[in-house]
């Protein structure tokens, strides 16, 4: 079988002109370049020589930590970006669900965008108008087709985007799990759009954070460090290969005062965070059976009435742990003018070995589901779990998460 | 299995695709459709819009001829006016959308792929339905005059005026949407550009104002001259300046070219920098 995509030395690289990529730039910075050594030009390598060969049928999971190229790979086999050295051979009709909405104009109507995002896509008129009823059946905006789409909520006009990129039928599917944030609803769809699609036999390539999805949804996986292909193979294989690399240098403490970007209003910033063990010594390496004590320090803006403080603890997989809300315990913080510091502390820890991360969320108290989120930095510190020998079985995080060392008691045989 | 098989890698400048813009002049016809639609939606003249302009302009300039210069132009002045202003209108307007073409649709340059020369030429394609609504003036006030004309003429240095107009406007609008991926400045200086192209076009007056040789010579390297004496060649008894016609031809032609040229080198990139 011939396969559906070959990447030869593929090669990708970025022109970068202090913090701006090449070419943004004005007229007058362009002519002040050509009085400057051309060896102030820094480069960025995205990809450096990637081969590999796709056969028909076969779902890839693309993995890999940010930066490292992946979706710069999906942008290539689109065509939205030439590769700078190297050649791909694609052999089939590409589509991506990274396209959703592309075009869509909010003074026309449904009826309107649906033709013109059709073609946009790739679709001609006739396979438009042939599909035409099915992609409003699967919409569920039949009423609303001839509103501008400017009336529409966000769920409609999502789901009416949704449905056209759906029809679209390709030989390869191209799905970018990280540039499709946050609708949870809309990452559902895609992935229910994935399964139905590769039983069709069609190709899939799946860029993803998602470690259960990819081994759930993949049946080859390809890693991609740096620009480079690290290991290609079973999505298990592949993975469990990627999770051993990601080693802790955590020293156990993270200033953040300084990062800029930011969720929030930043009425009260995380300024720092540290984890300390039970001997007060901040560090980032645990045991099971170790003590987390984590200690937040917090500077407000403005005098506040009250600030919720959410922890959360994830696997880099982006799968959450747990959910800690400081009410849960009797805690609450009021009043907070000056800078304060905070901790929690978490007893005889139970994670298996491997790496964790901590989120934090300082937000207003929570109404009606809503609240005034303050800071958000996100993921902003780690830490690692080490065997300390309290079985001597090996611990694969694939049996699970926690280790748990239950009471078990004999209760006599039963005739 | 798809018949669909195609290699990817960094593209030659000098290979023009034009197998492909034909494949895609479905997307083309819609991307023009969709600007057309838009840009009279919730309009209370609507298309009517196309015609205020040049109309507009055609009164004010007349009234400023009758007033203040008076130079003869062979056929009633607001005839003559009004088909150098819808001339010099297409070549303007479909010059300067284009122009601005690529930013305006960065967001769907950055996500598909698609043969970006699609996007300014159907800019281009806009103005000329623009200019399409105006002829409906233009035949009324040939007819309101009484302004003779020998239709087989006519019509001939029409199209020849039109064939050059859109060639000028399709080369400037590929040079100004090809500097403008690069740099923003473009767009500021486009309308600028423009305006003073509007002065060393003789629209509102006739060739025959500029009696210096050498600026009667520079004014031939402006497309837009000969295109717009050609067209009205069709309505004046104003001779047909060979010589004009055939530089202004040349020039609108290679404008053209070297337009397509730039762009083609300057849209590999484009995804990356806009």
């Amino acid at each position: 079988m011939k396969p559906v995509i070959e990447s030869r030395s593929v090669t990708k690289k970025y022109q970068i002109a202090g913090n701006l990529p090449a070419g943004y730039r004005t007229l007058r910075e362009s002519l002040s370049s050509w009085f400057r050594p051309a060896g102030n030009r820094k480069e960025f390598t995205a990809l450096d020589e990637v081969s590999f060969d796709v056969l028909p049928g076969e779902r890839w999971g693309i993995i890999g930590e940010n930066g490292a190229g992946k979706t710069t790979l999906l942008k290539i086999i689109a065509r939205i970006t030439p590769p700078t050295k190297g050649s791909l051979v694609v052999r089939g009709r590409v589509a991506s669900l990274l396209e959703v909405g592309t075009g869509f104009h909010p003074e026309l109507t449904g009826r309107e965008n649906i033709f013109l995002n059709g073609s946009i896509l790739g679709l001609s008129r006739r396979e438009i108008q042939g599909k035409f009823d099915e992609i409003v059946a699967f919409s569920e905006v039949e009423n609303f087709l001839d509103t501008p789409v400017k009336h529409y909520s966000t769920g409609m006009w999502a789901r009416l985007a949704f449905s056209v990129a759906a029809h679209l039928e390709p030989e390869i599917l191209l799905v970018d799990e990280v540039l499709s944030v946050g609708d949870a609803d809309f990452q559902d769809k895609s992935l229910r759009k994935m399964s139905d699609v590769s039983e069709q036999g069609r190709t899939i390539l799946f860029v993803s954070h998602n470690m259960p999805a990819v081994r759930r949804l993949c049946t080859r996986c390809l890693w991609i460090g740096r620009g480079k292909i690290r290991r290609t193979g079973t999505p298990d294989e592949v993975i469990d290969a990627y999770r051993s690399t990601v080693r802790d240098d955590s020293p156990g403490f993270a200033d953040l005062a300084s990062v800029e970007r930011r969720r929030g209003t930043q009425e009260i910033r995380l300024a720092r965070i540290e984890l300390k063990n039970r001997g007060g010594e901040t560090t980032g390496t645990y045991a099971i059976g170790d003590d987390l004590n984590i200690h937040l320090f917090l500077e407000p803006r403005r005098p506040l009435k009250k600030v919720k403080i959410i922890v959360g603890i994830e696997e880099p997989g982006g799968e959450r742990l747990c959910t800690m809300y400081e009410n849960d315990s009797g805690f609450s913080l009021k009043d907070v003018s000056l800078p304060v510091h905070v901790s929690l502390g978490i007893g005889d820890l139970r994670f298996c070995p491997g790496r964790y991360l901590v989120t934090v969320l300082l937000c207003s108290e929570i109404f009606n589901y809503t609240c005034d989120v303050y800071d958000d930095p996100g993921a902003c510190i780690g830490f690692t779990m080490v065997n300390n020998c309290v079985t001597n079985r090996a611990l694969m995080r694939q049996g699970g998460l926690l280790y748990l060392t239950p009471r078990w008691e004999f209760h006599g045989e039963r005739p | 299995m798809s018949r669909i098989e195609y290699e990817i890698t960094r593209p030659r400048w000098t290979r023009f695709n034009v197998r492909e813009w034909w494949e895609y002049r479905e997307l083309f016809w819609f991307l023009a459709w969709r600007d057309v639609k838009v840009k009279y939606k919730q309009t209370l003249l609507g298309i009517g819009w196309a015609v205020l302009q040049p109309l507009a302009l055609m009164i004010l300039f007349s009234v400023f001829w009758k007033w203040v210069i008076r130079v003869d132009t062979g056929v009633p002045y607001p005839v003559f006016v009004y088909s150098g202003l819808i001339f010099w209108g297409l070549f303007a307007s479909g010059a300067g959308n284009a122009g601005g073409s690529m930013i305006d649709h960065a967001n769907i340059i950055k996500k598909v792929y698609f043969p970006r020369i699609i996007i300014p030429a159907s800019a281009v394609l806009v103005s000329l339905l623009d200019f399409a609504v105006t002829l409906v003036l233009y035949v009324a006030l040939i007819v309101f005059y009484g302004v003779k004309i020998h239709p087989p003429v006519f019509l001939g240095c029409f199209a020849l005026g039109l064939l050059m107009t859109v060639f000028a406007a399709l080369g400037c609008g590929f040079f100004f949407a090809a500097a403008n991926i690069r740099y923003r400045d473009v767009r500021y200086a486009i309308p600028f550009l423009l305006q003073l192209l509007f002065f060393a076009t003789p629209v509102v007056f006739p060739l025959s104002v500029v009696r210096s040789e050498a600026l009667a010579f520079v004014l031939s390297l402006n497309p837009m001259a000969a295109a717009i004496h050609v067209a009205r060649a069709g309505i004046s008894v104003e001779s047909m300046n060979w010589q004009l016609v055939a530089t202004g031809l040349a020039a609108s032609v290679l404008i053209f070219l070297g337009g397509l040229a730039l762009f083609n080198r300057n849209e590999i990139d484009c995804a990356d920098i806009l």
